[in-house]
């Protein structure tokens, strides 16, 4: 139960994503264009053709009002009436949800050491994103999207948007989606990974069990070649392997006497480039 | 409340074994008394910087064990009827991390003499200071 959608680049594919509830998913995709398109179809703002769309098991249409108040976004830049002041801005969007809650509202500003009263166009950019991040929070919506949200925010104020998304995420039943270029916060953060290419999924995965099953291993001696689990061999040291099945490997090289020395888990840019790569060889062979 | 776990993604143990091992022993020592609260799943998984889904996991099944009780919109706490078995656990725990090591021995060709004598040595310099 969660969210699921369906979005159209073109006529003839379309790809699905999945974010499960009382989960944040890290959408992993280099191309900074495709994936503000991908949130920018799920707040509803986007040209990209959404096909359907699966929220807690009901069919919804996406560009309607019902929807687009389940959904909260951060965006990478938001778009300002410079001359406002932040409470003021705050006024024009408390008429669009019900559920506006100023108390929570003010009590971000407060955590974020912003002042109602001052006007938007005199806060940094990072600032800013922290700004909307109050305001996309202020509603209650079920579904959080941030675009970005390390950017142009030193480590203080990177943490305090941490705090406050984990806060967020402690109210029953909400959804975050999350991208983001630094891979290192995303790995934080999420608990799923959801690595996209070229307007396709390469694949979807719990955190833990990703880097549970992707490690690089050095072994005490050369394995066979046809190791179950096994991706790629280090090209100036075949005791240095890649497994994305760690279990199936290690089993095989125990039955085999082959020492594991030590592992560690592969990066996420590693995987993702291994996953890409596939991808593509799979597609041309 | 912050428990000190020490895990690693780069352990060969999957991080839900080594949470769930871990959790299990600050319990059984008595380290987390019964009807201590334990984080909520965001928050442990936040220190952990795990899954949240593994956290979940985790206290699913040591609630199934009989080791940690949850109260509707209260959390997760150790039970507080819990009485376990503390002797019988010590030496299944230490008796398990000590046939790792003399595997490991094994593995690297050690005799019994040889093994005897660098185990005897690390107990000296610990219990004889």
């Amino acid at each position: 139960m969660g969210l699921s959608i369906t979005l159209k680049p073109s006529p003839n594919t379309n790809f699905r994503l999945n974010f499960p509830n009382e989960c944040v998913t890290a959408v992993i995709c280099p191309n900074k264009s495709e994936t503000k398109e991908i949130m920018d179809a799920i707040a509803g703002s986007a040209p990209l053709k959404v096909g359907e769309i699966r929220f807690r098991d009901r069919q919804e249409s996406i560009r309607t009002p019902d929807f687009i108040k389940h959904v909260g976004y951060v965006p990478r830049q938001p778009e300002v009436i410079a001359f406002w002041t932040i409470e003021r801005m705050a006024q024009f969007l408390a008429t669009w949800y019900d559920s506006w809650n100023w108390d929570d509202f003010h009590l971000t500003l407060e955590r974020f050491s912003i002042k109602a009263k001052h006007p938007i166009k005199s806060l940094s950019t990072g600032r800013l994103r922290l700004l909307w991040f109050a305001y996309a929070t202020a509603y209650d919506p079920d579904i959080l999207l941030l675009d970005s949200p390390t950017k142009d925010l030193d480590s203080i104020l990177w943490g305090a948007l941490r705090t406050e998304l984990l806060r967020f995420m402690e109210r029953p039943n909400k959804i975050a989606i999350i991208t983001d270029r630094d891979f290192g916060e995303v790995q934080r953060l999420a608990d799923i990974i959801t690595f996209i290419n070229d307007h396709k999924v390469l694949g979807s995965y719990e955190k833990d069990s990703l880097f549970d099953q992707w490690k690089t291993l050095w072994l005490d001696k050369q394995p066979p070649h046809n190791l179950p689990g096994v991706i790629s061999t280090a090209q100036n040291d075949p005791t240095q392997i890649l497994t994305s099945s760690f279990q199936e490997t290690k089993n095989a090289l125990e039955k085999l006497d082959i020492e594991i020395f030590s592992c560690s888990s592969m990066s996420l840019e590693e995987i993702y480039i291994y996953l890409r790569d596939e991808r593509s060889s799979t597609h041309a062979g | 409340m912050h428990i000190p776990f020490k895990i690693s993604v780069d352990h060969p143990e999957p991080l839900y074994h080594q949470i769930k091992t871990q959790l299990k022993e600050f319990i059984v020592s008595g380290y987390l008394p019964p009807d201590t609260q334990l984080p909520s799943l965001r928050k442990l998984a936040k220190q952990l910087e795990c899954s949240v889904i593994t956290i979940r996991r985790v206290y699913d099944d040591l609630e199934q064990e009989g080791l940690l009780s949850s109260k509707q919109g209260k959390g997760t706490f150790v039970n507080p009827e819990l009485t376990v078995e503390r002797e019988e656990y010590t030496y299944d725990t230490i008796k398990t991390a000590l046939d790792n090591v003399i595997a490991q021995c094994i593995r690297m060709n050690l005799s019994k003499d040889e093994t005897s004598r660098i185990f005897n040595e690390v107990l000296a310099h610990h219990f004889n200071h």
